[in-house]
């Protein structure tokens, strides 16, 4: 029981330190896509999510459209637009904010 | 075991090899953005159907859209425990309780409306499945990690899948072949040495989506057996099993499509005393004439089962025309299932053959009003092969007192039992104009039981949603079932009664159930709401067992009678079910559920002098509060489940044992469980706990030191076998890319 307590701790640090680092600048950029089923959308939010620097990740199904919030300095719409590119659907950028 | 191995080791090779260049997206064909259930049945409103994909890690949910009342159990849901298989799956769920058959076997079983799971059908993806022989093991065989989502809906369903639902159905989604996953693998371990290890690939074949399949494979077992509680019997079985399933997806351009695929299991299960025990026989046998000195001493007391099946089935949905208005649909499925049982003093042997066949016609040309006509036939053929050795006292009871049969060791021989029933149904759906104010479902099915005749099942569904934020529901109808008195009750196996009455036969059992739900959700999102449920269950024909039967020259708790509810004087045997369900997102990632079951069971005791007609081993109430909190994007989950079980009334014979029982009651018990995963890409990690209050049911065997006695019991099991549980696992997902 104790071990599991200190574990917890441990994750719970952990959370709370990366939770507080400070925050860079946030783009929006909006994908075209060929995304049009759940499974679709399943695979990319499962997918972009762990993609880096993604802050926000959604999908638009009646719009087949992707939106992505990312961090400016860790990432951008090219590298994005080829991970949605290589989970088998288009991605042209349609918005950039 | 070497080949096995090998053949695990190239299914993964050769997934991963699979081009995954030119891989389109499945949204060009329809069938990879339905379930199998909709695929062949359309999209019905009150069968249970829907799939749902969430990303924001809710695991349990009411759902809003459907006719009748339905909780599903999502993906996300089923990652909440260690869910090596579908029992555990329902830990989280305060509408089933799940237990164990017995202190020996390991089976589990569930309880839906305060019935015993029997009574509750079981669906994979719209065809009944854990029918008889299959039924005691059933839910030990599906792997959770091969499953996609769970529906557990309330009360009698649509007529469409059979007439054997009686408090409520279960239907499972499995993996689908159009799921462009061709790798996940899953493994954990507990610290009680049981381990898994899952397997799923699915795989399109050409460009156009036409050809699909999803293989399945899962292994699980211990290594060491432990006896925590120092009784002599393992806390749980030394067990291998299994499991291999293929299912495929063929969808023409034309719109017709054929699902098909087969199955596999193997399960063996070694439990009893642990190693080295001896014992001197029952003293009534050791004063029996003519027993020889050496005889007079047996080895360890052991419970050994092999459990094989096989099968496959067929679905295949035709339209009728362009807009697939009209439709036919022909879903078939055998099933092969044997069960090798050898309880040191019984043994039990039996095979059954599974056919089901189910013909629909379906035309929905009119909006508002949709009908379905079809034909079944669902035909079992059971071989049985049971003895067991009666006590010396035995002998001298009278069992004509109570209209009873005694059978003597070796004469329960019953081969090529055919249970037969043919049915003709019908179901007419009504829908308001915008598909959401109203709906009426009305089924009606005629079903020829071999054993019975004929026996005619209406059924009723009705759903009212006056405002967007209310919604009524009231179904109820007729469940009808052949009993099997052996396998529904296999925890009579490990006991040292003597079993009296038609433990033999098969007996058609009936029950109606009536029930009405009430849903409110609070606030524009679906994910806070309060839900209230009443069901009732009343039977008019039911195998009632009584472990207070006392026969005449004998001695309490020494005899098991099973006897027709029909039999029993002005009998009854009902059950009322209250359920309140509470759901709320307070913060964003933060699910709270907190879920309240009352239950009152009653049923005729046979038994003269027996205290009251509570039925006994049923739990009173449970309540479970659960606490899931993912971060943003789910990348930690975090996951807390606590419930509290509420007493059950223990048999007469119970009372006083050690000490325990006073009150005839059963004591309150908690269960903690927690979890917590991290996902990277393709990757999820997880840590949990079981149980983690170490709560053990006290003495779960009765009378452990003398199991050839006749007081010897290892059925009368109430809370958990085993202690905390800690385990961690790993998920690895490899999705199809360019």
């Amino acid at each position: 029981m104790k071990k599991i307590a200190v574990f917890v701790c441990v994750l719970a640090l952990t959370v709370a330190v990366t939770s507080s680092k400070p925050k860079s600048v946030s783009r929006t950029v909006v994908y075209a896509s060929t995304v049009e089923c759940k499974n679709c959308q399943k695979k990319v939010l499962e997918n972009i999510s762990f993609e880096k620097g993604v802050r926000d990740v959604s999908v638009d199904l009646p719009n087949h459209s992707v939106k992505i919030v990312f961090d400016e300095a860790k990432t951008d719409t090219v590298t994005l637009a080829k991970a949605i590119r290589r989970l088998g659907y288009e991605a042209k950028v349609v918005q950039f904010e | 075991m070497r080949k096995t191995r090998w053949y695990i080791l190239a299914l993964a090779c050769w997934a991963w090899c699979q081009p995954g260049a030119g891989a389109q997206t499945p949204a060009g064909n329809p069938a990879a953005q339905m379930p199998d259930t909709v695929g062949i049945y359309g999209e019905r409103k009150d069968t249970l159907s829907e799939v749902v994909f969430t990303s924001s890690g809710n695991g349990n949910f009411l759902s809003k859209g459907k006719d009748i009342r339905t909780e599903v159990i999502t993906a996300a849901g089923l990652c909440k425990m260690a869910c090596c298989n579908l029992a555990e799956s329902f830990e989280n769920s305060a509408s089933v309780t799940v237990g164990y058959s017995d202190a020996v076997t390991g089976a589990r079983q569930i309880r839906l409306l305060g019935q015993n799971g029997i009574y509750t059908q079981m669906l994979d993806e719209n065809r009944p499945v854990m029918r008889g022989l299959a039924a005691p093991f059933g839910l030990n065989y599906v792997p959770g990690q091969w499953l996609e989502s769970i529906q557990i809906a309330k009360g009698v369903t649509s007529v469409i899948n059979g007439v054997e639902s009686m408090t409520g159905q279960i239907n499972l989604e499995h993996r689908k072949p159009t799921d462009e996953l061709p790798l996940y693998v899953q493994a954990s371990t507990m610290n009680d040495t049981k381990t898994d290890f899952n397997l799923a690939s699915s795989l399109q074949l050409d460009e156009e989506g036409r050809w699909n399949t999803v293989l399945l494979g899962h292994v699980d077992g211990n290594f060491r057996s432990m006896d925590h509680n120092g009784d002599g019997f393992m806390d749980d079985p030394r067990q291998l099993q299994f499991n291999l399933g293929n299912r495929w997806l063929y969808a023409a351009p034309s719109g017709a499509q054929v699902r098909f695929g087969v199955r596999a299991i193997r399960d063996t299960r070694n439990g009893g005393e642990m190693p080295g025990m001896t014992h001197k026989m029952s003293v009534a046998w050791q004063n029996a004439a003519g027993v020889r000195e050496e005889d007079k001493w047996a080895g360890r007391w052991t419970s050994d089962i092999l459990n094989q099946s096989y099968g496959g089935y067929v679905k295949a949905g035709f339209p009728l025309n362009e807009a697939n208005t009209s439709n036919v649909a022909l879903v078939s499925d055998y099933t092969y299932y044997k069960m090798d049982a050898d309880f040191t003093t019984r043994m039990y042997q039996a095979d059954q053959h599974s056919v089901f066949v189910n013909l629909l016609y379906q035309n929905q040309d009119l909006e508002q009003h949709h009908f379905t006509l079809g034909i079944s036939e669902m035909l079992d053929v059971m071989g049985e092969d049971f003895s067991y050795d009666v006590h010396a006292g035995a002998s001298d009871w009278d069992p004509s007192r109570w209209g009873a049969q005694l059978l003597p060791p070796g004469v329960g021989n019953h081969s090529g039992t055919r249970l037969n029933d043919a049915g003709v149904f019908g179901e007419y759906t009504f829908h308001s104009a915008d598909e959401t104010t109203f709906s009426a479902i009305v089924g009606v099915r005629a079903d020829w039981f071999n054993l019975a005749g004929w026996r005619f099942s209406p059924r009723l569904t009705l759903k009212w949603a006056p405002v967007e934020a209310l919604v009524f529901r009231a179904n109820g109808g007729r469940g009808l079932r052949y009993s099997h008195p052996i396998v529904d009750n296999l925890g009579v196996l490990s006991t040292g009664k003597t079993l009296c009455g038609p433990f033999m036969e098969h007996l058609l059992e009936d029950a109606w159930t009536f029930g009405a739900n009430a849903t409110w959700y609070l606030g524009s999102s679906q994910k806070t709401y309060l839900s209230l449920d009443y069901f009732r269950t009343r039977f008019t024909e039911q195998m009632v067992l009584d472990y207070d039967f006392v026969p005449d020259g004998g001695t309490a708790g020494q005899a098991i009678l099973f006897r027709p509810l029909s039999q029993i004087g002005s009998g009854y045997s009902h059950t009322d079910n209250f359920q309140v369900d509470f759901s709320t997102e307070p913060v964003a990632g933060l699910t709270l559920t907190l879920t309240g079951r009352w239950t009152d069971a009653r049923q005729s005791r046979i038994a003269p002098g027996a205290t009251d007609d509570v039925k006994p081993m049923t739990s009173r109430y449970k309540g479970v509060f659960n606490a899931q909190y993912a971060t943003h994007l789910n990348k930690w989950i975090f996951d807390f489940t606590a419930s509290v079980n509420g007493p059950c009334k223990v048999w007469d014979f119970m009372r006083g044992y050690q000490g325990m029982y006073q009150d005839g009651y059963t004591p309150v018990y908690p269960l903690l469980y927690a979890q917590v995963t991290k996902r990277f890409k393709g990757v999820d990690l997880y840590v949990g706990g079981e149980n983690l209050t170490d709560y053990r049911q006290p003495s779960p065997i009765l009378n452990p030191a003398d199991p050839y006695g006749p007081d010897f019991d290892a059925s009368c099991v109430w809370g958990p076998l085993m202690g905390i549980k800690i385990y961690a696992g790993i998920r690895v997902t490899i999705w199809r890319t360019n």
